[in-house]
């Protein structure tokens, strides 16, 4: 079971993370689901599920959930990132686990690690300091 | 154990110092009319307007980390290993505080959430790093305190929590549960629905989650 979850700076269209993100699991696109964070109206799990969250602000104002189940190996947290960064030309930004302050950033051209504003942080805006 | 299912709406206030007595106040009370002054929990609108304010964001604070119940904080001494010899330290981000959990916050590989009723003690601990009466260990780049809890330091001053007595561990899925129940006010049928096309949060995952949304609010 695959459990990712990070920030956007911008989403795109629903319709094309569809296709993207079966193409990046290779799984079938009947087997994606991609909606809003939580408002999923319920029904069996997918293979893949892609949820959403407006943040409503900062430099990465999307939270970006990927679940997907044991049928689906790989690719890992940062290749699926960096593999949706190439395709929509975006920057993700993923946590690390033993810092508030120490992100992860993708781009199509770079991974580095790279520190938020704290206190932006705090209201849950997510700034490169 | 999984939380009771409540109502969408079970859980109104945003623990902001909204929770006094809970009687509602009517234009007039407390006004100098003759008849007694109200009081809101500790805030006594008899004490005229300046006083309840202070009250009232004493109170405000109060809900906050490092607020103004908290401990005097000791000024920086060069002299404490590690990171508080040098720097104030501050409260830990709300991410890990239980009652400012939203679910905006992405969910990490391992999350550290502080229990409400933890708060008061992590304001002391904070106090006793900066004042040297905390352990450092440079190995791990961490303070541990004689509560048994582990606490590292980000450059800013800011403590991370890491380990210890009131703190909880969570993984991914867990999280993502408890955010759920956080935005559905507690109604485990909801979280659960609202995230049932999603494989990497089994219907498993609500019950350690349901465990500390127990404390949430409290």
């Amino acid at each position: 079971m695959l459990s990712y979850s990070f920030l956007l700076d911008r989403l795109p269209a629903p319709a094309e993370l569809h296709g993207a993100v079966a193409e990046v699991f290779g799984v079938s696109p009947a087997g994606v689901y991609v909606g809003a964070m939580y408002e999923d109206a319920g029904g069996p799990p997918a293979t893949v599920s892609c949820t959403y969250l407006d943040l409503e602000g900062g430099e990465f104002r999307w939270r970006f959930d990927l679940g997907a189940d044991d049928t689906v190996t790989g690719p890992a947290e940062p290749e699926a990132a960096a593999a949706l960064c190439r395709r929509f030309g975006l920057r993700a930004l993923l946590p690390t686990d033993d810092s508030d302050e120490w992100w992860r950033l993708i781009t199509a051209d770079e991974d580095r690690r790279v520190a938020v504003d704290l206190d932006e942080l705090n209201e849950d805006r997510y700034v490169l300091a | 154990m999984t939380p009771k299912p409540r109502g969408p709406h079970g859980n109104g206030g945003d623990g902001n110092g909204g929770d006094g007595d809970g009687t509602p106040g009517k234009p007039g009370d407390g006004d100098g009319s003759g008849s007694p002054a109200k009081k809101y929990g500790d805030i006594d609108a008899g004490k005229g307007v300046t006083s309840a304010h202070e009250a009232i964001k004493k109170r405000a604070d109060a809900g906050r980390p490092g607020g103004a119940d908290a401990p005097a904080q000791p000024t920086v001494d060069p002299n404490v290993p590690g990171p508080a010899g040098k720097i104030q330290l501050r409260p830990p981000s709300d991410r890990h505080q239980l009652n400012r959990v939203t679910p905006k916050s992405p969910a990490k590989a391992e999350n550290t959430i502080i229990l409400p009723e933890t708060r008061d003690a992590v304001r002391q601990d904070i106090a006793d790093i900066q004042a040297g009466r905390a352990r450092w260990d440079p190995d791990s780049n961490s303070y541990v305190t004689d509560s048994g809890r582990r606490y590292k330091v980000e450059s800013n001053g800011t403590v991370f929590p890491v380990d210890g007595p009131g703190f909880v561990q969570l993984n991914r899925s867990e999280y993502k549960a408890l955010q759920a129940l956080i935005r559905f006010n507690g109604d485990v049928d909801a979280a659960t629905a609202s995230v049932a096309r999603d494989p990497s949060i089994p219907p498993e995952s609500f019950d350690k989650a349901g465990e500390v949304y127990q404390h949430y609010k409290k």
